[in-house]
């Protein structure tokens, strides 16, 4: 069978951006605050569905509702870390006792915006156009994603080498004692982080929600190879996340290409990140950090 | 003092609840295991209402053994171990002694062994795997549906009939979907068909993305796609098939993927509408019919879907062999099903040694355009096709 390797290759970047605007918030925060926060995921669901509830039940269209919902979702984001993870580090609690509580988070956030929004699955209502570019397909929505992930990619790249804030987050997160000996107010690092990395999280919700549907487990359907994207690309670590997103997005479609070949079923597919992350954690824990600077 | 009356009321509260047990059941209770969640939730929520319609006509006709009937209804998830926790919650906690369901294949090969050991009879409106005749425990499984090994026949003569010759499958990756697409492939050999399947895809319903999937169709070059999904997940394949320029291509559906809720994506119901030249799902007949469809919009506000109609059934058959068994007790419904006559929504009902129907009625639809619905489109009869096992 002749196969359109373009296309795949096509598929994959959609794929790897969907999991790179993912992937960022949680690499972030979990290498500032250090510890893994299972409670992103519902930050990538509450992001569908206010993307939903603005651009499709208001009418108000995408670009707007990717707006509100990264300031909004960022809000929830930040409150969360406020309220809830700041206050029990306070505590002295370990990586285990936040992780436990960012489970317990998790399901308080997901159980709730089933009781507001239910458990059946909305669909977006713009119907996007599809056209031929070449070999591809692409519709428009799959090249907003990309071009989204590409802009985060390059505006972030900038902002963490030029500006002071990301001088910080990156002085913080590679040893935050001597940040805070340099005069770094770490707390307030952490709090943008936090608000950007559940705002960019929400974005991936809006592209995930509008290019399949939205429902409660929107934000969980994917969480596991954004997990693989942070562990591979090194916890923390902002240019490993970007490698790292488009290698699994890769290594996903081109499986299905191979799981067809070998006639096996395509649910493979969610197992090629797992396996990718147990590789990972096995070789090389420290994932492509070592081929990067900390950011 | 305090303590005493504190002692008194746990006393009390210990006593009440032994003493209620103690009662004899003023209802007779039928189980019904239907997936209201999950990937068939619609269409499950629907078949709900025809298992309602039937107990309040059962009830309204005086009830079985001088009781009224009443539905222990428990939602399976459209996940084969919820469906089957449920069943053993229904047995084991509601002490249901019949139960109508499980609605997926799946969850009945889990349920089978286990109420056998429990001697509780299942009446399935929809669980259509072929396995579940043969395997250990089938003499307590009744089904008012119709097999996929038929359902594949029918699927596999449009496919004759209509001259395709390049065949490719997208289907579930579970019992349900590859027996379909074995059952298809089976009727087109024994037919000597000259085609060839040029692609098949078991896919999983969690995925959402399946772009490459399609796109590896589309590069194989059929004249024809089957797709057996579910609903939720049947959106997304028509919509991302749409995205992907398939709506050259005929497409076939089953009755996974037959009913309004398809439509609640715009992009896949056009595509729908354009592409799919063909699907096949069971329907009612006869004069029981003309009577429930009725009943079944005046009290719903809507016309009944795919299984309302096999439920509906299956909830009379349950009440049915009750009466005739005389008795509440799992092993006497058994064998009071095994010699079950009545004519029901979906023609007459008497099940073969094996459980299953010997006879049943075939409607071969397509999606057409429909301005006085919320979608704006809706599913239209092409054909009708009986069957029969004698044949």
């Amino acid at each position: 069978m002749d196969v359109n390797w373009a296309q795949v290759l096509f598929n994959s970047a959609i794929t790897g951006s969907l999991y790179l605007l993912g992937a960022v918030g949680l690499t972030l925060t979990y290498g500032l605050s250090s510890f893994p926060n299972f409670a992103h995921a519902e930050f990538i669901t509450l992001g569908a569905f206010l993307g939903y509830t603005i651009g499709t039940q208001l009418g108000l269209g995408l670009p707007i509702a990717l707006v509100v919902t990264f300031f909004a979702a960022g809000l929830v984001g930040l409150l969360c870390y406020r309220g809830i993870f700041q206050p029990l580090a306070k505590r002295g609690a370990t990586i285990i006792h936040l992780m436990v509580a960012s489970i317990a988070l998790s399901f308080i956030l997901r159980y709730s915006m089933g009781a507001i929004w239910s458990w059946k699955p909305y669909y977006f209502a713009s119907s996007w156009a599809a056209f031929d570019v070449g070999p591809l397909r692409v519709t428009d929505l799959w090249l907003w994603l990309i071009a989204v992930a590409v802009g985060l990619a390059i505006v972030m790249h900038l902002g963490l080498v030029k500006t002071r804030m990301g001088k910080a987050i990156r002085a913080t997160s590679s040893n935050p004692d001597l940040a805070l000996a340099a005069g770094i107010n770490i707390s307030k690092v952490i709090l943008v982080t936090w608000f950007v990395g559940a705002g960019l999280a929400a974005v991936a919700g809006i592209f995930r929600g509008a290019d399949t549907q939205v429902w409660p487990l929107t934000g969980w359907d994917i969480i596991l190879p954004i997990f693989a994207v942070t562990i591979l690309g090194g916890i923390g670590n902002f240019y490993g996340a970007i490698a790292a997103a488009f290698i699994i997005g890769l290594a996903e479609n081109f499986g299905v290409v191979g799981l067809m070949a070998l006639g096996l079923s395509t649910s493979y597919r969610l197992g090629i990140s797992f396996v990718i992350l147990i590789i990972t954690l096995i070789v090389k824990p420290q994932g492509l950090a070592m081929f990067f600077r900390r950011a | 003092m305090w303590k005493r009356v504190v002692m008194f009321l746990a006393l009390v509260a210990l006593v009440v609840p032994a003493v209620a047990c103690g009662e004899p059941a003023e209802t007779i209770k039928i189980g019904v295991l239907l997936d209201t969640s999950g990937d068939l939730g619609s269409m499950g929520t629907r078949i709900m209402q025809g298992a309602e319609l039937a107990a309040a006509e059962i009830n309204a006709a005086g009830g079985v053994l001088g009781k009224n009937v009443e539905l222990v209804e428990e939602d399976g998830q459209t996940d084969p171990q919820k469906g089957f926790d449920r069943v053993k919650k229904m047995v084991e906690v509601d002490g249901v002694q019949v139960i109508a369901g499980p609605m997926i294949t799946g969850a009945s090969l889990l349920a089978i062994p286990y109420v056998k050991t429990h001697q509780v009879p299942l009446i399935s409106p929809s669980a259509t795997g072929v396995p579940l005749s043969s395997i250990d425990g089938t003499e307590w499984f009744f089904r008012t549906c119709l097999r996929d090994d038929v359902q594949g026949q029918v699927l596999a003569d449009i496919i004759v009939d209509k001259g395709y010759t390049r065949f490719a499958a997208i289907v579930l990756d579970n019992t349900y979907g590859k027996g379909l697409e074995e059952a298809i492939m089976d009727r087109l050999e024994a037919v000597n068909w000259t085609g060839e399947q040029v692609a098949s895809i078991h896919y999983a319903g969690a995925t959402k993305d399946y772009r490459t999937e399609l796109q590896q169709i589309k590069d194989a070059d059929p004249d024809v796609i089957f797709c057996c999904s579910y609903c939720d997940d049947g959106i997304l394949i028509f919509k991302q098939a749409s995205q992907l320029g398939l709506d050259d291509i005929a497409w076939l559906g089953c009755d996974g993927n037959y009913g309004s809720g398809l439509f609640a994506d715009s992009t896949s119901a056009a595509f729908m509408e354009k592409a799919l030249v063909a699907g096949t799902r069971t329907v009612g007949s006869g004069s029981v019919y003309d009577s429930f469809a009725p009943a079944y919009n005046e009290a719903y506000g809507e016309d009944p879907e795919v299984y309302c109609d096999t439920m509906y059934d299956a909830v009379w058959a349950a009440a049915k062999a009750i009466a005739a068994a005389g008795t509440y007790d799992g092993e006497a419904i058994r064998v009071a099903l095994t010699e079950l006559e009545f004519d029901g929504a979906t023609g007459p009902i008497n099940f073969s040694e094996i459980g299953d129907r010997s006879s049943g009625t075939w409607e071969i639809w397509d999606v057409v355009k429909d301005a006085n619905t919320t979608s704006g489109y809706k599913d239209h009869t092409v054909e009708i096709v009986t069957w029969s096992a004698e044949e």
